[in-house]
């Protein structure tokens, strides 16, 4: 279950109100919130747990350090996942390389899951790891962290025309992994 | 409907899942998107000192709000600002016509007031005290 989702906009600009007026219970309230959400989307940018914390950590120091300056009528699930995802490019692009790439002969990690869900999840989750960072960030804002259409256009700072066809390409490109990966494990 | 409409529509319409229903590619679609929703479920662990730090992140932003920042990381520096060059123009004299009084300037004098004297009986009647003021203010 996704924690972002229980919080209603209004109750979360209630939040945020509070927080911004220096109540630290409220501050402590809106990072928890945020928290898992970031992280996962961290991980899947970035592929090691422990760049994840380190970006997750400047995520919620850059929110706590701009938290004066939002507007609590634009919604903050948003713009949250802008700077994670902005933070998840800046780290990628300091590595030069996306991710340390599997080897293609390797033998895959999960090849011994047994239920077909699993596989297929790690499938999804391997396939995930091969898309470009921005179709990848595209995908898991929209399908893993169930933000809607316009929610990730804020979050990527692009048209929502261009978030349908970025999740259409993005989908269309798992599906080849996917496959890939599925014909691999089976081999 | 097509295989693209359904994909493009991401299979949430009615006729978008009919679709899917009897499409076994888009049914692939459909599950790979299950799957991807799937991964929400999987909790990150976060670390204690991570927990410490979040803390520390809240106690400074709280602290912050209420105008006393802590400094908690290393910030960047602010570079003194460069000294500006001032470029020094001669200055423009207006043109002063100069006028030579052909009078005497008429200025008004303070009319002579004279002096305001006290006496100030005490209570010994051998002793008689006498004040005064010259010149009172107007
Ligand atoms: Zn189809």
């Amino acid at each position: 279950m996704n924690p972002a989702l229980p919080l209603q906009p209004d109750e979360l600009a209630a939040w945020v109100r509070k927080a911004q007026g220096g109540n630290r219970e409220a501050m402590d309230h809106l990072l928890r919130t945020h928290e898992q959400g970031v992280l996962r989307v961290a991980l899947r940018m970035l592929g090691r747990l422990e760049d994840a914390q380190d970006a997750a950590q400047e995520v919620f120091l850059r929110l706590c350090r701009s938290l004066d300056q939002f507007d609590d009528t634009r919604e903050l699930r948003p713009w949250v996942y802008r700077m994670t995802v902005n933070v998840c490019l800046d780290m990628l692009r300091r590595r030069r390389t996306q991710l340390e790439l599997v080897d293609e002969g390797a033998a895959l990690p999960v090849a011994e899951r047994r239920l077909i869900e699993e596989e297929r999840k790690a499938a999804v989750e391997w396939g995930l790891s091969r898309l470009a960072p921005r179709e990848r960030a595209a995908l898991l804002l929209r399908e893993v962290e169930g933000l809607t259409t316009r929610e990730v256009a804020v979050a990527l700072e692009v048209e929502e025309a261009t978030v349908r066809s970025l999740i259409y390409q993005a989908r269309g490109h798992l599906r080849e992994w996917v496959k890939r990966y599925e014909g691999r494990v089976r081999k | 409907m097509t295989c693209e409409e359904a994909r493009w529509l991401e299979f949430e319409s009615e006729e978008a899942r009919a679709h899917a229903a009897g499409c076994a590619e888009c049914g692939e679609w459909v599950a790979d998107g299950v799957a991807l929703r799937g991964l929400a479920d999987e909790a990150v662990p976060v670390p204690r000192a991570t927990r410490r730090w979040l803390r520390t992140v809240v106690a400074a932003a709280v602290a912050a709000v209420a105008g006393v920042w802590v400094a908690m990381v290393p910030r960047q520096e602010i570079p003194p600002p460069p000294i500006p060059v001032v470029a020094v123009a001669k200055p423009v004299l207006p043109a002063v016509e100069v006028q030579v009084p052909t009078q005497a300037p008429v200025v008004a004098r303070r009319k002579a007031v004279a002096p305001l004297y006290l006496k100030i009986e005490t209570s010994d009647p051998d002793v008689i005290i006498y004040w005064t003021v010259e010149g009172g203010e107007e």
